[in-house]
Parts: structure tokens; C-alpha cells; sequence
């Protein structure tokens, strides 16, 4: 497939060159309107894409004059306009298509082939032939379920066929169809390009697909299916039926000739018979051949020639005459056989098959037998030729008219108007150019010479084979085609020679008024004669004085370069020389000076003038002073630059402008992101807030309430919006006094300022209270208050935490003062010298000193004790020790002191392991030995036994003492809780024993309890976990 | 003048004996102790000392529980009681002074002017 892109821009031509190839269609590119327009008039094309925006000739002006001249080639346009407006001009114009620039490869190639197959003989999107498929969107070809690997050419080549598939290609039309004009090879080409399409094909198994139509070019083998004995059938069939048509029309004929036998037996011939009896001969011999009655044809012809001679019954003339009508009514009366040529019988065949082929060219045919107007139908319809018909001469002109054939063809015998005559007319008239192909019977010098006499450009003698025929026709119209082109070329050029030559005869003739003209002219026309030494002057009119500031007598005579100066550009100069040495014409703008040294800007042309036989005679110089025009064009140019200048200055500020807008706007947007997010966060914030958070407006209505304040408050925070502050402060103040709005939570939207209160009281929604703290902050806005925000906290538990630690101070320091009191009473007393030490009271005061003394320092000892232990300051050093050890070394300790109490001791220690802090354990088991100790009566027993538990161990302290009251027996394990601080064996405790036992053995993950009767003693049991594994025997550390 | 008798109530043996050998010592009164808030009031009403000087925080009955009972008591409630306590904010002062209490003294006092303070709280005049 060829295809022409019109196409300016280099670019885009060499882009669409590129993917069509790619697409294996042959591309041919114009660069402009009328180089398109000239490759169309000489090739043909399938396709033509057509950019609209060219010089010289626009797209749809090529397409309008395209589609005026009657080519059909599809048009696509291809376009950057993209209105409907535009597509509508396009397509008005008689494209076919309408691409839009940028244009999509895909698309592209998709229209193409719409549009190809718009013109080709085939709709389908993939051709098929038989097993072999050809597919032009993928450019693939595959026979049965072979791929065959093609070169570009084979691929065109294939394609050419299938898509023609009843067509025979000559070696020429292949060449133009496929290849570019201008890379046509040889012939040859195409033959090797056909032996590799076809050994490609036999590989692939698809064997003798393209068939050679010798002496013609080649064709696509028709299928299987169509064999040739069917085919033949098919032929014979259509051959009988035009047959049928005509054969009693040829027997009327013959009758003729029968007619004239029988008068010429009776001798009653007449001249009107005869003639027409030469007539019909005539006919039949030109008729009767191209039917497959060869042997009739001969007969006819011998009929022919013997009619003119005298025909006396019982001649010998006579008797030939008689015997050969005979034949001839025999041979017509028998079945057409296989006597017509083989390309005849496929050209019939393909009428048949009617393949649409477009229409390469016109041809009319003039003949009066409507047998061979019939036959030539379809011989030439197949061949893409559009064929007009004339039985009657003298209705030549107006189908001649009508139809505009691109060729004639002629019978030389015809009624009324004979084809010379024809042919001489026809080559009068404006109709002169067009070829002529006679078709006669006879082909005698004589008549051949007549033929191209008459102005024919070729015969083809009857009987007409098909083939013969068909060639001569294509030749002739590929000959024209070219010829035509040229023609035109040359039409032209003579034309303008005669224009010259009118214009120079007139020239002649009007010499005066010419120079009266010239002589008028503001510019300046200087004439010189190179024919003479150093090119003078020999004319100048008045303007070139004027001009220059000479006289004309100072001027005429001399070369141009007097009017040259300093700072004339020899390289203009050179230029000018060049073109005048060259006989060229030649434009340029040149520094020149007057005869006063003033320079002037000075536009010639000069041109050189020729004689009719091509001799130089002068050069005619036109001058203009430009130095006006230069200065204004200098100005202008400045202007334009500071235009410029300024252009892109502006350009370039609102580029930076521009380029700070975008800054700002992403500036922006960052920002509002940032704020969006950090409004989120501090909803987030808010939300999460454990204190209670209460925005007020001026009126000390709350206009925001976090959850934590609605969740204090018993409210929902929809529930406490809009509502007055009121709803959540106590109906009295803490003293009874009801609120006002001078109260701080409200002094803040009066005056402003930070108002903090540590003892409120706020209401929830079930009307009871809980003690607050809140600080009320004033939200300015501009300066303005606009309301109050009211943070809070619920600060029961620490009120509960508070009062106990008033409780313990308070307890601390009663029991810290205590032993103070005795020892500063004491040693005041003895110091002030009132008592002697060495008396019964002073030494009575020195006893309760050093009791006191001690006393506080154990007091002081277990205070930091158990701070410690509890807040986890010290820490337990665990490590592995069996229980009986323990017990054993806290008995040990306790022996002495309770041998002191006159008490007995006994001690059963069982074995465990435990995990634990030696020490501690051995203070908690002393601790309570001694309390048991302390509390018993003489005499009494102290046990301390153990219960090992598998997981645990439970110790037990007994004693025999007085027992604990039961409402004692929780308190007695906290701080300064003794049963009874009255007793004076409680002198030495300092009522932190247990509470240290208990952080002990809490800190070890164990229990301890009392059980007590009154009277009958108390038992204090404790537990210790046992340790399991070996893991534990590292020594670690635990207590914080 | 009579010699001056002074019931001490204190459950603390040692605060009761130095201030017993204080009082007898330095101002020459007779000076009577008991162990809790319970014998205080059986002794007071027994012994009809010319004033108490009672302790506060005391277990099982402390000096103000006490001071009630004394005060309930028309055998009692003309002696004239002297606070000895660790609390000496002002706010107690004032509420003792309410309740009707002489005066109350800090502990740890001063031995020297113990009977000083009590002298001066009662109007008594302290012979050497």
C-alpha cells in the first residue's frame, strides 16, 4: 500500500514516515500544497494523508481541486484544528477523514486501514485467502496456524494481492503501488521479491498462491475451491450464456449471407444485398473468434473477401461462396468449445466474480456491433477500467463528452461515420491529446498505415485477445499518464517564452511611451551593456540622478562601482559580481554615496536580459533609496528590542511573581494543613485531659465543656452546653453565702485576670458534691474579653491524703515530743543545779533521760524504716536461705531478752527453701517474738513454729499473753496503733513494729494476720512464698 | 497560803514523773499524778486539787474527752484546768480557750517555768 503524507512540518513528516513504514505501507512525502498535487497527478496512491496548514497550496484546497479532478483516493486530514467547524470544512472538501494532531499511533494506524479497506476490494479487517490470513492491525500473516516471517516488500506484496484478489498486477503497477517514486528499481525487483514471497509461502506450506499471468504480470491463484475443471465449468456456463444472448443475432447473419447465396444461385444479387451480406461477413469475422469459434471467424472473413468478386451462379466464386456459408451456419450451429484463450476464459470468469475494483480510467469504445462492445466490457472491466460503450457513431460526441475517457477506442468500420473519420475529428478538436487504439479485422499495410495516419496511437487486430488487448490499453494509459505530466511542464514553459516574447514585441512597439515611463519612475533603472569592456552604464533615467546627485552625462559610461564607498560590504559586492558573471539575477541592498559623500542605502535588483536565442544584451538595474526606510527600520528594530528587553523583563517579574504566589499558596496550605492538624491535635488534647475543662461566654454561659468536665459533672457535654455556669456550682458557697457575680470563677470576664481557688465545691446532676480546685483564665481576643475558660479537678482523694498526712504528722510528732518532753524536762531540771544528779530524784531524772533517748532514737530509727521500706527506697538483697535457719538465728537473738522476762523460748524450725531477705525476715520474726515477749506473764512460753505448705511457708508466733481485743486486730498492723499505749511495757515500742512487719512481708508477696482471744493469748501468723526452682538462687533484687 | 495541789493526767510515766519532780521541786506544790483520762476524773473528784494539768492525746479517753467529763461533773467542774499538749497552733489555743480551758502549754516544756506558766494562767503567785 502507498501512501502520500503531505506534510510541512519536517518533523511530524518524518515521524508519520516512520510509523507507516513500520506498518509496511510505502510512504511518499510532499512538503507542500503543490509538490502534493504534482505527486498525485503522476502516481498512484491508496491513501493521502493531508496536513490542512501548507504553503503554497492548503490542505483543503489540494483536497477540493483533488476531488474536482475525480481522484478517489481516500484523504484522511491531518490536523492541529480541532473545531467542529474546521472538521466540517474538511471533510466538505472531500476528505474522508478527520485526525486531530497530536495524533495517537494507535488510532492512526486504525483509520488508515479503515481507509484502505474504504477503497480496496475487500471490507474485511483481516484478509483471507483460503488457509492464509493477513492481518494489517498486527501486520502478522499466517498460513493455517503458521506465522510466515515477511520482509516490508513480501508483506506489501502479499497485501497488494489480497486485497486485489482478482486482479492481475503488471511488474509496473506493482513497482508503483509498492515502492516509493523515488527508489523505483528494475523490474526486477519485483520478481525477486515475488520468488522470496513465494518460497516463504511454500515453507509455510501455502505452495503456488501467486500465479504468473505470462506475458502480463502476476495474480493471486484462485482457491481450491475453485478448481479448474470447476472454474472452467463456471466459464463455459457464463461463455453459453452470452452465447445464448447473441447467437440469434449471428444466425440472423448468417441468414444474410444465406439470402445471398440463394439470390446468387438465382442470380438475383443485388448491391444492396451484397453489401450488407459484406457487412455482416464483416462483422462475424471480428465477432465470431472472440466467441471460441475460431474456425468461424476464418470462414467469415474468406466470406469477406469473396463478396466484392463477381458472384455469377455456377462460378467457381459462386460454388466457394455457397460451400463456405454452409460451414459457417454448420460451425455457429455447434457448441462453443474450448477454443477461447485461457486469459479470456479468467477475464470472464472474474466479471463474474464481480470483484469491486476501483476504477483506474475511462475507456470508451465505438463499435457498431454490440457483440464486441460486449466482449470488451468484459475483458477491461477487470482490470479496473471503466468501460463506456457506443454502437451508434453519430451519437459519438455527446458520450464523449459525458464520459471524458481517458481513452479511445475505435471500430474502423462503422455505418454512417467510419473510425478514421472519427479519429480525424477527434484529433482536431479540443479532444486532440487523447489516445486512440483502433480495433480492426484487417491488418494490411495498408490499413495500418491509415491508422496512424489518421492520428491513432495503436491497433489491435480482431479477433481480440484478451490479454494482447488488456496490456496495450495499460500501456498506453501509463504512457499518457507520464506523458501528460510532462506535457503540462512543457505546456508552461512555451508559454512563457510567448509571453516573453509578446512582452518584448510589445515592448518594441510601445518604446516610447516605455520610456516616457521609465523616465518617470521614482525609482532608478540603469541599463548596462556587458557586451561592451567593464559592464557601463548606457541608460540611466532621471531618478538614478536624482538618487545619486549626478548628472546623467556623469553617469552613462561608467561601471556601477563609482557610486561605491568606504563602507560599502564588498561582500555584497562580491555577491552582485558573482550573479552578473552567472547571468543571474540577483537582489541586494547595498551602501552606495552620492556625488556630495553622503551614503545612502541603495535596493537593486538587477536582472539579466536575454535575445531570443538566449544571447545576453543587458542588465536592467532598479534602484531604490532605501536609507529612509533603513532608518525608520532601525528605529523600528530598536523599538522592537527595547520592546523585547522589556517583554521579557515583565516576563521574567511575573515569573518570580508567579513562582512567589506558588510559594505562598503552598506556604498556605502547608500552614492550613499544619493548623488543621494541630486543631485536631488540640481537640485530641482537650478530649484527653483528665481535668475538667469549661469555656464561659461573657453571660457565664458554657459554650465548651470537655468530656472529662461533663464526665466529673454527671452531665453529657451537650447536656452542660448553653447552660449557665450555675447549674454546677453549690447553691451556697462553702461558707453559706450565696455566689455572685464577683465570685472568682466569674472575675476573670470582669477584670481579666487569673483567679485560682483550691476549696470549692461542684455539683453533679444527682446533686451531691465533691470539693474542687479550679482556676478561671480570661480568652482575650484582640484585647477583648470575649469569655473565660474554667479548668478543675476533682480533689476528694487528695483531700482523703492530705488529712492523713495531717493525721501522721500530727501522730509523729505527739510521739516524737513525748520522749522529748521527759528528756528536756529531766536534764532542765538537773542542769538548772534544783536537784543534785548524785539524789535519789536526779538520779531518778537521769534514768528517764537516757530511757527517752533511746527511746526516740528507736522512734526515729523505724520512722525512717519504714518510709523507707514502703516508698521502695530500700531494697530487699534476696537470696536463697532455708526457713529453719531463720528461725533458729531469730530465737538466738530473742533468748536473752526473754530469759530477762523470765519467759521460755521454743522454737521448732522447719525447713524450706525461700527466696527472701535474710535480714528482714529475721527483724519481722524478732519484731514479733518481742511483742510476744513483751505481753506475756512470767513463767509464760513464746512459741515460734512453722507450716511448710508446698508453695508457701506459714509461720506462727504464739503466746499465752492477754490477748487483743477484735476490733484491734486489723488496726494493730498500722502506724502507732498499739492495744493500749497506757501499758508500761509499751515503753520500749514505738508503735511501728507491726506496720514494719506488714511492709516486709508485703514486699516478699506474703501475708500477715493475727488471731488473738482475750485472756488466753494471741497468735500472729505469717507467709512466705517457697522457692521452686534453681532459677530463683540467683541473687536478685526486688522491693522497688 | 496553803500549799498548792496539782493533779497531773498524762498516760506517759516518764512525762508524769519529771513534771511531778519539776513542779514539787521549782514551785513546792504537792503535786498528784494519774495514768489516764479514767483515773484523772476518780482522783480529781477524790483529791479536789486546786488545778489539773491534763494531756491530750491519750488512748481510751483523751484530755478533752476528760476535760468533758471534768467539767460535766459538779465535784469537778470548779477546778481549773491546764492543757499540756504537742498541738500548739493558735487555731487550738482559741478553741480551747472556747471550751473553757485555763490555759495550754506546749510540750516539750520548759521545767524551769512550768509552774511558772500554770502560776500565771491561774493568778497564782509562786512563793520560793
Amino acid at each position: 500500500m502507498r501512501i502520500l503524507v503531505v506534510e510541512d512540518d519536517d518533523f511530524i513528516a518524518k515521524a508519520l514516515t516512520a510509523v507507516l513504514s513500520s506498518q509496511h505501507y510505502a510512504v511518499e512525502v510532499a512538503a507542500d500544497g503543490q509538490a502534493g498535487w504534482e505527486l498525485v497527478e503522476s502516481f498512484a496512491y491508496d491513501l493521502i494523508l493531508l496536513d490542512v496548514m501548507l504553503p503554497k497550496l492548503d490542505g483543503i484546497s489540494l483536497c477540493r481541486r483533488l476531488r474536482s479532478h475525480g481522484l478517489k483516493t481516500p484523504i484522511l486530514l491531518l490536523t492541529g484544528r480541532d473545531s467542529s467547524h474546521d472538521k466540517a470544512i474538511g471533510l466538505d472538501a472531500g476528505a474522508d477523514d478527520y485526525l486531530v494532531k497530536p495524533f495517537d499511533q494507535e488510532e492512526l494506524f486504525a483509520r488508515v486501514r479503515a481507509l484502505l479497506r474504504r477503497g480496496g476490494s475487500t471490507s474485511q479487517p483481516i484478509l483471507k485467502w483460503g488457509n492464509l490470513q493477513l492481518d494489517p492491525s498486527s501486520c502478522e500473516v499466517t498460513y493455517e496456524t503458521h506465522l510466515v516471517q515477511l520482509t516490508s516488500k513480501e508483506y506489501s506484496l502479499l497485501e497488494l494481492f489480497l486485497r486485489n484478489s482478482r486482479r492481475v498486477f503488471s511488474c509496473s503497477a506493482i513497482l508503483e503501488r509498492i515502492w516509493s517514486f523515488d527508489k523505483i528499481p528494475g523490474e526486477e525487483a519485483v520478481r525477486t521479491q515475488i520468488k522470496g514471497l513465494r518460497q516463504k509461502l511454500k515453507t509455510a506450506g501455502a505452495a503456488d498462491l501467486i500465479e504468473t499471468v505470462y506475458g502480463i504480470g502476476y495474480r493471486l491463484k484462485p482457491l481450491e475451491a475453485h478448481t479448474a475443471s470447476q472454474h472452467q465449468q463456471q466459464t463455459l456456463t457464463a461463455l453459453t450464456g452470452v452465447w445464448e444472448r447473441f447467437k440469434p443475432r449471428i444466425s440472423e447473419q448468417v441468414a444474410v449471407l444465406e439470402q445471398a447465396v440463394a439470390a446468387i444461385s438465382k442470380n438475383t444479387l443485388t448491391q444492396e444485398l451484397r453489401a450488407k451480406a459484406e457487412q455482416e461477413a464483416h462483422t462475424l469475422a471480428g465477432s465470431l473468434g472472440t466467441f471460441g469459434f475460431g474456425e468461424g471467424s476464418a470462414i467469415a472473413k474468406k466470406i469477406e473477401h469473396l463478396l466484392p468478386a463477381e458472384l455469377a451462379a455456377g462460378t467457381k466464386e459462386a460454388k466457394q461462396f455457397h460451400k463456405l456459408v454452409t460451414a459457417l451456419r454448420q460451425e455457429i450451429e455447434r457448441t462453443p468449445d474450448g477454443l477461447v484463450p485461457a486469459a479470456n476464459t479468467n477475464a470472464v470468469a472474474q466479471v463474474l466474480q464481480r470483484a469491486d475494483t476501483g476504477v483506474e480510467a475511462v475507456v470508451m469504445v465505438v463499435d457498431d456491433d454490440p457483440q464486441i462492445l460486449a466482449i470488451l466490457r468484459t475483458l477491461l472491466e477487470p482490470w479496473g477500467l471503466k468501460v463506456i460503450t457506443l454502437d451508434d457513431p453519430r451519437r459519438f460526441w455527446e458520450k464523449l463528452a459525458a464520459s471524458a475517457p481517458d481513452l479511445l477506442i475505435l471500430d474502423i468500420k462503422m455505418p454512417h461515420l467510419s473510425g478514421f473519420e472519427l479519429c480525424q475529428l477527434v484529433r482536431d478538436s479540443r479532444w486532440g491529446g487523447l489516445p486512440v487504439l483502433f480495433l480492426t479485422a484487417q491488418t494490411d499495410a495498408d490499413t495500418v498505415n491509415q491508422v496512424f495516419a489518421v492520428g491513432a496511437d495503436d491497433y489491435v487486430s480482431k479477433p481480440i485477445v484478451g490479454p494482447e488487448l488488456v496490456t496495450r490499453i495499460i500501456n498506453r494509459l501509463e504512457r499518457i499518464k507520464l506523458l501528460r505530466s510532462l506535457a503540462q511542464t512543457e505546456l508552461l514553459t512555451v508559454g512563457d517564452r510567448q509571453w516573453h516574447e509578446a512582452a518584448l514585441k510589445q515592448a518594441v512597439t510601445e518604446n516610447l511611451r516605455l520610456a516616457r515611463a521609465v523616465a518617470s519612475a521614482s525609482d532608478g533603472v540603469l541599463i548596462t551593456d556587458p557586451n561592451q569592456p567593464d559592464n557601463p552604464i548606457i541608460y540611466a533615467n532621471p531618478a538614478v540622478s536624482q538618487i545619486a546627485g549626478y548628472q546623467p552625462d556623469e553617469i552613462v559610461g561608467k561601471n556601477c562601482r563609482f557610486l561605491q564607498g568606504p563602507d560599502t560590504d564588498p561582500q555584497t559586492v562580491a555577491k552582485i559580481r558573482c550573479c552578473i558573471a552567472e547571468r543571474r539575477e540577483v537582489k541586494a541592498t547595498l551602501l552606495n554615496y552620492r556625488k556630495d559623500g553622503q551614503p545612502f542605502w541603495n535596493e537593486l535588483k538587477i536582472s539579466p536580459v536575454f535575445s531570443n536565442e538566449g544571447a545576453l544584451l543587458y542588465f536592467v538595474g532598479i534602484q531604490t533609496d532605501i536609507t529612509e526606510r533603513k532608518r525608520a527600520e532601525s528605529a523600528l528594530r530598536q523599538a522592537k528590542d527595547e520592546l523585547e528587553i522589556r517583554v521579557a523583563e515583565r516576563t521574567a517579574e511575573l515569573i518570580s511573581v508567579n513562582e512567589r504566589l506558588q510559594l505562598e499558596l503552598d506556604e498556605r496550605k502547608r500552614t492550613e494543613l499544619a493548623l488543621e492538624r494541630l486543631s485536631r491535635q488540640n481537640q485530641l488534647i482537650l478530649n484527653s485531659v483528665g481535668e475538667g475543662l469549661c469555656g464561659l461566654d461573657l453571660q457565664g454561659k458554657i459554650t465548651f465543656v470537655n468530656p472529662a468536665a461533663a464526665n466529673l459533672l454527671g452531665y453529657s457535654v451537650a447536656e452542660l452546653i448553653g447552660q449557665s455556669i450555675y447549674i454546677i456550682l453549690p447553691h451556697a458557697k462553702s461558707d453559706n453565702t450565696p455566689y455572685t457575680l464577683a465570685d472568682p470563677i466569674y472575675a476573670s470576664l470582669r477584670d481579666g485576670t487569673i483567679h485560682q481557688v483550691t476549696n470549692e465545691l461542684f455539683w453533679r446532676q444527682n446533686n451531691t458534691s465533691f470539693p474542687v480546685e479550679y482556676v478561671s483564665r480570661p480568652i482575650r481576643e484582640a484585647g477583648e474579653i470575649v469569655g473565660s475558660v474554667v479548668t478543675f479537678k476533682d480533689i476528694t482523694e487528695r483531700q482523703v491524703v492530705e488529712r492523713m498526712k495531717d493525721e501522721f504528722i500530727s501522730v509523729v510528732s505527739h510521739e516524737l515530743r513525748t520522749p522529748l518532753t521527759s528528756i528536756h524536762g529531766s536534764l532542765g531540771l538537773l542542769a538548772s543545779g534544783l536537784l543534785k544528779p548524785g539524789g535519789d530524784r536526779g538520779q531518778r531524772l537521769l534514768e528517764i533521760a537516757v530511757d527517752s533517748t533511746e527511746r526516740l532514737v528507736r522512734l526515729i530509727n523505724d520512722i525512717l524504716d519504714i518510709e523507707r521500706i514502703e516508698s521502695g527506697k530500700v531494697k530487699m538483697v534476696q537470696q536463697t536461705c532455708d526457713a529453719a535457719d531463720l528461725m533458729i538465728e531469730a530465737a538466738e537473738v530473742m533468748q536473752s531478752i526473754a530469759e530477762q522476762y523470765g519467759l521460755n523460748l521454743s522454737v521448732t524450725p522447719v525447713s524450706a527453701r525461700l527466696l527472701v531477705d535474710r535480714d528482714r525476715i529475721i527483724q519481722t520474726l524478732t519484731n514479733l517474738l518481742s511483742n510476744a515477749i513483751k505481753f506475756s506473764s512470767q513463767g509464760n512460753t513464746v512459741w515460734l513454729t512453722a507450716q511448710n505448705q508446698g508453695d508457701q511457708i506459714l509461720f506462727q508466733v504464739k503466746d499465752r499473753g492477754r490477748g487483743i481485743p477484735a476490733v484491734k486486730l486489723e488496726t494493730i498492723f498500722e502506724r502507732f496503733q498499739q492495744v493500749d499505749a497506757s501499758d508500761s511495757r509499751n515503753h520500749e515500742g514505738t508503735g511501728l513494729g507491726l506496720a514494719i512487719c506488714r511492709s516486709i512481708v508485703q514486699q516478699h508477696g506474703g501475708c500477715i494476720w493475727a488471731e488473738s482471744t482475750l485472756g488466753e493469748g494471741s497468735i500472729f501468723y505469717f507467709t512466705l512464698p517457697i522457692s521452686q526452682s534453681s532459677k530463683d538462687d540467683n541473687q536478685t533484687n526486688f522491693g522497688s | 497560803m496553803t500549799t498548792k495541789r496539782i493533779l497531773v493526767v498524762d498516760n506517759e510515766q516518764y512525762i508524769r514523773e519529771v513534771a511531778q519532780i519539776c513542779l514539787e521541786t521549782v514551785a513546792g506544790w504537792q503535786v498528784i499524778t494519774a495514768g489516764s483520762g479514767g483515773e484523772g476524773l476518780i482522783t480529781a473528784q477524790a483529791e479536789q486539787p486546786d488545778a489539773i494539768l491534763l494531756d491530750v492525746m491519750m488512748p481510751d479517753m483523751d484530755g478533752l474527752t476528760t476535760f468533758e467529763k471534768l467539767q460535766a461533773n459538779s465535784a469537778t467542774r470548779h477546778i481549773p484546768v491546764i492543757l499540756l499538749t504537742a498541738k500548739v497552733q493558735a487555731a487550738d489555743h482559741l478553741r480551747y480557750a472556747e471550751l473553757g480551758m485555763m490555759a495550754a502549754i506546749a510540750k516539750p516544756f520548759n521545767p524551769l517555768q512550768l509552774a511558772e506558766q500554770i502560776a500565771a494562767a491561774l493568778g497564782w503567785s509562786l512563793e520560793k
